[in-house]
């Protein structure tokens, strides 16, 4: 080939990768364009002649996801009213609101303070369902009729690896009728490998109750365990990770989401509360509970709510199950298009009243006192920009 | 390097252009979305990244701090150990199935072969994790630790069964099929005048397997180093089943984390924290770099073994 052709190639050649590449972006750009603007609407008019092809779209917390699914098959068999939900975790679920991709976000924690001050007055935050952590555990020797209780201070010793057999004296004294049947063999203390609310709410619980023990580094959603330096540690993905391992794992212990206990039907601790009783969870314990703290909580879903889970863990009240916490949706106050605002406003009205006897087992609904500060939103949703 | 073209195949040529571009261009601009991602943790830690090992997420970014060492370390010991298991199962079920078997049962071992090949990864680790960790640890962990515990790779208690040797074990069982129908190929790829020649000269299967084995040996080598970057990346299997503890660790029977198992692991709250999701990226693109190397090493030694085995 002559040098001329082979110039001329490679003018044609480059000249054609530069139109191929300005045509992908242009086609990306239009791309994105046109998602922003009918990504919000559904494929299928048909089924609902009152809200319209209108489609609300929601991601987050895995833990909200099961519940949620089981809301939006009521609500598009009863009311025609489509609602989405991905369940790609607390973390995701608030990037992909903040960033206008969904139109309501869940999330097992509130918005720190810090968020709170940047979205403040934009950004509601409703807590719509209960969530309990159970402590589970494999020890064959205990009968099926019997169940170990634990205190914080003895549940964060174990993580800690400080107590290392189950007849450690400090388990003993609060267990004398067990006294007998503990034996001596090394504690397996399980936890999840995984960054998930559960051991969010399990770390700031040890925290809150134990706090000379649990210091405040060792409280978050994935955290550095300490047991794990002695060897005893082990961790699972999951939920049904930590099921695994507890099952597979004579003399062990772990913590799973209570509506996972009951379901699969685990050995569930009692948990030593504020008052000194020791109590297991059960639908009326964890009420129990949120009802003690319900009065101090914050009255209107525009309020800062990054304190709640704080205040909520180890409340007074004797039948008192001291591990609970809710899971939130976040929305935006107001939204420029007013058939969303009012799919919303019907969403919200809905799982606040009718909703919250559609409870999937295991989930826990609200306490009144919760249910009307949430219909309060109904009021603060506006049409315009969010 | 220039093949002369006809005008149509000119023409056709310069209509696959786009194509072929478009799969570069891919390439290129996911390396560097990768890169602009990790590039906030990148700069924050720089070398602590690679030096230390922690996970530690907090809502004020200033007490954040991550450490990829021992997922870096946790990636390359699981798979370098899963190929080197690998690599025996792979050569021998080659041999019983290209010289051994007679043809029926031949080609129903390699349907065999090919099938589990084709499995979801997903089947290998959820079989890993409910029957074979608990059976390692009873079986094979506990006595290697009671008798031979003064090794330093035998050394730690094993606990639950999710382990580095756990992991290492499926992902090989995983893998050995892709290995074994590359071995296949590459030694039916040999002319068989070869064969031919030593049978001639009165040698039986093993001796000509070893001879021909012989010839094959930079092409087996392109096949692990290919087996070696899939399982680098492999991401089901390692998260069911070797633990995905923060733990920088060389005994077989603890837990630690591979970078793929560590994103999937945190990936769900990473948003959360300011630095948490940039150092996952970071994760990423030591992996991208890692398994580029591997592929590019094993595919250059496949290329060079193919071009003097049909000269």
């Amino acid at each position: 080939m002559s040098n001329s052709t082979r110039a001329i190639n490679k003018i044609l050649v480059l000249l054609i990768i530069a139109l191929v590449a300005s045509a992908i972006s242009v086609l990306i750009y239009l791309q994105a364009l046109n998602l922003l603007q009918t990504g919000t609407t559904a494929t299928s008019p048909t089924t609902t002649p009152s809200w319209g092809s209108v489609t609300i779209s929601g991601a987050g917390a895995s833990f909200l996801a099961p519940q949620m699914i089981e809301w939006s098959r009521i609500l598009a068999e009863t009311k025609g009213l489509r609602v989405e939900y991905q369940s790609v975790g607390s973390g995701a679920g608030r990037d992909m609101f903040f960033n206008k991709v969904v139109h309501f976000a869940g999330s097992d924690p509130p918005l720190s303070r810090k968020l709170y001050e940047q979205y403040s007055g934009k950004v509601l935050q409703l807590p719509v369902v209960v969530g309990s952590v159970a402590i589970t555990y494999n020890i064959p020797e205990i009968p099926d009729n019997k169940s170990i209780c634990l205190s914080s201070h003895v549940i964060a010793l174990i993580y800690k690896g400080d107590i290392t057999y189950w007849d450690d004296e400090r388990i003993l004294n609060l267990n004398p009728d067990l006294r007998e049947v503990l034996p001596h063999k090394e504690i397996v203390a399980v936890h999840r490998s995984d960054s998930s609310g559960t051991t969010a709410v399990f770390t700031t619980y040890l925290n809150k109750a134990s706090p000379e023990i649990w210091v405040s580094e060792l409280v978050g959603f994935s955290i550095d365990w300490p047991v794990d330096a002695t060897g005893r540690g082990v961790g699972g993905k999951g939920n049904e990770g930590v099921t695994q391992v507890v099952k597979t794992t004579p003399y062990s212990i772990g913590y799973v989401e209570l509506s996972y206990a009951v379901t699969q039907r685990l050995r569930v601790a009692a948990v030593r509360n504020s008052e000194g009783v020791c109590v297991k969870p059960t639908s009326q314990t964890v009420l129990n509970a949120v009802r003690s703290s319900a009065t101090r909580l914050p009255q209107s879903p525009l309020d800062d709510w990054s304190d709640v889970l704080l205040q909520m863990l180890n409340p007074p009240g004797e039948d008192s199950y001291p591990i609970v916490s809710f899971s939130y949706i976040f929305v935006y106050k107001a939204y420029p298009d007013k058939v969303v605002v009012e799919a919303l406003r019907e969403f919200i009205r809905w799982i606040n009243t009718e909703g919250q006897e559609h409870m999937v087992p295991g989930y826990l609904p609200i306490p009144e006192e919760v249910r009307s500060i949430n219909l309060k939103a109904l009021d603060l949703l506006s049409v315009g920009e969010s | 390097m220039v093949t002369i073209l006809s005008k149509s195949d000119k023409l056709v040529f310069y209509a696959f252009i786009p194509l072929v571009v478009s799969v570069l261009g891919l390439f290129i601009v996911m390396s560097l979305f990768i890169t602009y991602q990790s590039a906030p943790s990148l700069i924050r830690f720089g070398v602590d990244l690679l030096s230390s090992t922690v996970w530690r997420p907090a809502d004020d970014p200033e007490l954040e701090k991550y450490g990829l060492l021992a997922p870096v370390v946790g990636s390359l010991y699981v798979s370098v150990l899963a190929t080197l298991i690998t690599f025996p199962l792979s050569v021998t079920l080659t041999f019983t199935i290209t010289e051994i078997l007679h043809k029926r049962l031949r080609d129903f071992l390699r349907s065999i072969v090919e099938i589990m090949g084709g499995l979801p990864t997903v089947v290998y680790g959820l079989w890993g994790s409910t029957v074979l960790a608990p059976y390692l640890r009873d079986f094979i962990m506990q006595p290697l630790y009671d008798h031979l515990g003064f090794i330093p790779i035998f050394s730690c208690k094993p606990v639950s069964g999710y382990s580095i040797l756990t992991a290492s074990l499926v992902l090989a069982i995983a893998s050995t099929p892709y290995v074994t129908a590359l071995l296949i190929e590459g030694y039916n790829m040999i002319p068989v005048k070869y064969k031919e020649g030593i049978i001639c000269l009165g040698a039986t299967k093993y001796e000509t397997f070893k001879l021909l084995y012989g010839l094959l040996k930079p092409y087996v080598i392109a096949s692990l180093l290919l087996s070696l970057s899939r399982a680098l990346g492999e991401t089901t299997i390692v998260a069911l089943t070797v633990g995905n503890a923060m733990k920088l660790t060389l005994c077989l029977f603890d837990s630690t984390h591979t970078i793929p198992s560590l994103i999937a692991s945190q990936f769900e709250s990473a948003r959360l924290y300011t630095y948490a999701m940039p150092t996952l990226f970071a994760g990423g693109l030591l992996l991208l770099l890692i398994s580029l190397g591997a592929s590019y090493v094993g595919i250059k030694k496949m290329y060079d073994w193919r071009s003097k085995i049909h000269v």
